[in-house]
């Protein structure tokens, strides 16, 4: 066996030397020297890496036998007393070991090279990490045993040869349909391949069809003009047939385009910024014409509060952008149901990826079903999501928990300390607040302080230690707020519907505004009112309010805006008129108030108004062009950034 | 124990249409040096592959010192030799590493005959094998089937491709090499005078069939060519023993197999005169054998 294994060894070691001192050399070069080819061939590379380093495995599994075969050594082997099996083991192992030997050294000089070098590897690939290396070399290696025992079937070495080139397209075409459309149903789009042909199928029939037809006809076209002693030569026939393969195959199946890295003279209208919990960073979509073109998609950014470190997070049509507690990390998701964009596969699926702030690595999630309008809530620490009735641990495993919340139900908050969850769900026509241990989901029971029967929108306070529900009385027509303490069961009852509430970072103070349009100061502490406002502490008629608190919890910043609805022609409220947003600075108590800016806009406020930085600058979008700073105390304005490139159809929406 | 290296019974091997060994009854003793003589396409290596278990017989029965080449076939190379037609070693590989290969492959391989086969073949050890003439190549297969010391040597057509010095060289080494260890030798071949040279059996294939299998010498005693004249236009002679006739008007010359006196007998009694019997030289056999019977002119018979 070892004298098999040395032979074996010999015979592979200078192809597999030369091709890894190619690209080793490659790559060394584009570490010194920076990128030989720009970033559209760079694509084309990588897709001629994925696809044809299997087929490249199968032919030489193919050949290893073959190739005996054709040159006549294979007589003069079984001459000798070992058995076939131990002959193709040898063949086998060896050859498989020098494709391990290969991989390893490739993926070496690769990485020792990042992240120039390795970007010929992950580049054309959004989020190729290990599983894809993984995936990709055990289908090598797969391919690697199919070619070599197709080829055993076979004596004639070339047709040997042929059949391992037959199979060797078709598997490729399998391959395509895995990694395109198979495995990212069940393992997330990390493992797909990029796309932008819209319409796959035509494509890929036209290829397969004049592939093997010219494959076909140039091989058995080459045997017929071949002298009797053709075998000797045959190996080029299998080369040619090979490069004919790889040579269809990424023009005509793939299509990629590589959009290049963005940069911001690329950024069109800019989405509403919003500011990192530790108000650290501004996050802020672009997109710069209809969604769901390859050519336009729309992207993620995040920046510095002063505009420096602008950097692309995700360049897919994102549906939900949501900072984590932790603010290191955004949850994006998206779905391509409305975007024929790049991946195929036409399931109503959200695709969830947590992406590093810092660096703009991608770390997927399971992908979850369509849930419309919903972004998803994280636990104070950023360990559980909640997604409409999915739960899922977000460290450090990634595991979707099949946590059975009631049909219907709700999250509504977490417990501080991550170990439990509230979720709301109507059992009987009564709403029903309860709560389950993490992570085993195992109920706790109903939670203190029912709601009435009639009790809806039960909303719980970021450290759960308050819940606030809304019911109202039909005779006469009145609402009613309550606040109650889920610890003491205390309560507090306020007139009006519980429309919207913001709780300062410590939980003392509650604003909440109500469907009176009037807003109300609560203080926790001691569960009394302690300010109201009404239309008259502001400049007029503003119907839209908004308050955003400021870090340390000292000051609030409230927006307000004068919208005008009219539902008279289609029944739809339809927003008519947008009045300028003003800006307004308080005290935590509500005391202090006034007004710091008049923003001019055809948008509503939430869209406008980012939030507090760390440094205490408020963050403000300004007609989806500029992002500015504003000083809560002067009122300065600050230009952080601003948008150079005219949307394509905004002359036609009349918006820019 | 049986005294035949290799015995066959009925070996057959079809390819679709085709009857490539048409039922062979091949028995080779042990000792001897077998020279399986055939036309190109007589199916000569299709019976050492079946007999080395390369291919499966379609019919028949086989056993190579023993084992059964199919079931047995690690067991039996053990013991068997084998040289393939035109043999295609490593190109890459130096002499030397071969012979290291072949050292680290066969469990009884003899190193110091290897080296001192290599040293009468003036085979360089450092020379790669793809930079050997096609006659040292040969040189090298025939080291590397000697090396282990077989019990039984099989040959398929060793001198093909080589020129007549080399032949006759490399057979001559052949039969030295193996007279000295008393080793059996089958081989096949289509050159008639290296068979004559070397072996002391014959096997004639023909279309698939065995239609000679006997030592040498008795062989040649057995046939004979026979001329004789007739008083008038030569009569066709009728008898299964004859091989082939030829000749027109009075004179024909006949290649008898077992030629005797009854034989004789019934020549002079067809009114044969000036009788001359002579011996045959293997080539003039083997053409007998395998050529059809020309056309002889009409005439009576006998």
């Amino acid at each position: 066996m070892k004298a098999l294994i040395y032979k074996e060894f010999r015979e592979l070691l200078a192809p597999a030397l030369t091709v890894v001192l190619v690209a080793s050399v490659l790559l060394l070069v584009e570490y010194w020297r920076g990128p030989l080819v720009d970033d559209e061939q760079r694509v084309l590379a990588g897709v001629f890496f994925m696809l044809g380093v299997p087929l490249l495995g199968l032919l030489a599994g193919s050949h290893t036998l073959a190739h005996e075969r054709g040159r006549g050594s294979e007589a003069f082997q079984g001459s000798f007393p070992v058995s076939r099996g131990a002959i193709w083991a040898a063949k086998l192992c060896t050859g498989l070991l020098m494709l391990a030997v290969v991989y390893l050294l490739l993926y070496t000089v690769a990485f020792v090279t990042e992240p120039e070098g390795a970007r010929a590897f992950s580049q054309p690939f959004p989020q190729f990490g290990t599983s894809m290396i993984f995936l990709h070399a055990a289908t090598t290696f797969f391919l690697f045993c199919l070619g070599f025992f197709l080829s055993g079937m076979r004596k004639n070495p070339f047709e040997a040869n042929m059949v391992a080139l037959l199979a060797g397209l078709l598997l490729v075409v399998l391959w395509i349909f895995l990694a395109a459309d198979v495995l990212p149903r069940f393992f997330g789009p990390q493992l797909g391949i990029l796309y932008n042909t819209p319409s796959f199928s035509t494509p890929a029939i036209l290829a397969t069809v004049l592939g093997l037809g010219l494959l076909v006809a140039s091989g058995y076209g080459y045997m017929a003009s071949l002298p009797l002693a053709y075998s000797k030569r045959l190996w080029r026939t299998t080369i040619a047939g090979a490069i004919l393969c790889l040579a269809i195959i990424p023009a005509f199946f793939v299509g990629v385009r590589y959009l290049g890295e963005p940069g911001p003279e690329d950024i069109g209208w800019a989405e509403p910024a919003e500011v990192s919990p530790d108000g650290e960073w501004v996050m802020f979509y672009d997109w710069r014409g209809s969604r769901g073109t390859p050519d336009r998609p729309d992207r993620l950014w995040r920046m510095r509060p002063d505009g420096t470190e602008l950097k692309c997070l995700a360049r897919q049509p994102v549906e939900f952008a949501v900072w984590l507690p932790d603010s290191k990390r955004v949850f994006i998701s998206w779905g391509d149901r409305d975007a024929n964009f790049h991946f195929l596969p036409r399931t109503y699926l959200e695709w969830n990826w947590l992406i590093d702030v810092a660096d703009g690595k991608a770390t997927s999630l399971p992908a979850l079903e369509y849930v419309e309008n919903e972004a998803p809530q994280f636990s104070s620490q950023g360990t559980y999501m909640s997604y409409g009735a999915n739960l899922v641990r977000v460290k450090p495993e990634l595991v979707l928990l099949e946590m059975q919340l009631p049909q219907k139900a709700t999250v509504v908050g977490w417990e501080e300390d991550e170990s439990g969850i509230y979720f709301s769900y109507s059992k009987n026509n009564r709403l029903t607040l309860a709560r389950a241990a993490l992570p085993s989901g195992s109920p706790l029971g109903v939670a203190v302080g029912q709601p009435p029967e009639e009790a809806q929108s039960i909303k719980l306070s970021p450290h759960a230690r308050w819940v606030v529900w809304g019911t109202r009385a039909t005779k006469p027509a009145t609402a009613v707020a309550t606040l109650e303490n889920l610890g003491s069961g205390a309560r507090l009852e306020v007139a009006g519907w519980p429309a919207g509430r913001a709780w300062s970072p410590d939980e003392q103070y509650v604003w909440m505004w109500t469907s009176g349009r009037q807003m109300v100061v609560v203080d926790l502490a001691h569960l009394r009112v302690v300010k109201e406002f009404g239309t008259s502490d502001f400049s007029g008629e503003e119907t839209l309010r908004l308050c955003h608190w400021s870090l340390d919890g000292k000051r609030v910043t409230l927006a307000t805006q004068k919208v005008v609805q009219d539902k008279a022609e289609s029944r739809r409220e339809e927003i008519v008129e947008w009045g300028p947003i003003h800006l307004w600075v308080t005290n935590a108590d509500g005391s202090g108030l006034r007004r710091i800016a008049e923003i001019r806009t055809s948008e509503l406020a939430f869209s406008v108004i980012a939030g507090w930085t760390a440094d205490g600058q408020i963050i403000v979008t300004v007609e989806k062009r500029k992002i500015i700073s504003i000083d809560p105390d002067t009122g300065a304005q600050t230009e952080i950034f601003a948008s150079t490139v005219p949307p394509e159809n905004s002359e036609a929406e009349g918006r820019y | 124990m049986s005294e035949l290296a290799i015995e066959t019974s009925g070996l057959t091997r079809r390819f679709g249409s085709l009857v490539a060994v048409d039922s062979v009854d091949l028995q080779v003793p042990k000792g001897a040096v077998y020279g399986y003589l055939g036309l190109n396409g007589a199916g000569k290596t299709t019976t050492i592959q079946m007999l080395m278990g390369f291919i499966q017989p379609t019919a028949g029965e086989m056993s190579v010192l023993g084992f059964d080449p199919l079931r047995q076939d690690v067991a039996m190379k053990r013991a068997v030799s084998y040289v393939p037609e035109r043999v295609q070693m490593y190109d890459w590989m130096r002499v030397r590493e071969m012979l290291w290969f072949g050292a680290n492959i066969h469990p009884f391989w003899d190193q110091k005959f290897a080296e001192h086969l290599r040293a009468r073949f003036e085979l360089p050890g450092d020379r790669r094998i793809g930079q050997l003439s096609r006659g040292m190549q040969g040189k090298l297969a025939l080291t590397m089937a000697l090396a282990p010391r077989p019990v039984l040597v099989v040959l398929d057509d060793p001198t093909a491709g080589l020129d007549a010095v080399v032949r006759r060289e490399f057979m001559e080494s052949i039969v030295g090499i193996l007279q000295e260890a008393g080793t059996t030798v089958f081989f096949s071949s289509h050159i008639i005078d290296d068979v004559e040279r070397v072996a002391d059996w014959v096997g004639i294939l023909h279309e698939g069939k065995l239609i000679v299998q006997e030592p040498l010498e008795e062989l040649k005693s057995a046939v004979k060519r026979v001329v004789a004249t007739f008083p008038e236009q030569a009569a066709v002679i009728e008898d299964g023993d004859i091989l082939q006739q030829e000749g027109e008007g009075r004179q024909r010359a006949i290649i008898w197999a077992d030629f005797d006196d009854e034989k004789l007998q019934k020549l002079q009694a067809a009114g044969a005169s000036d009788i001359k019997v002579e011996d045959c030289s293997l080539e003039d056999i083997f053409v007998a054998y395998v050529r059809p019977q020309p056309a002889v002119a009409e005439g009576r018979t006998v």
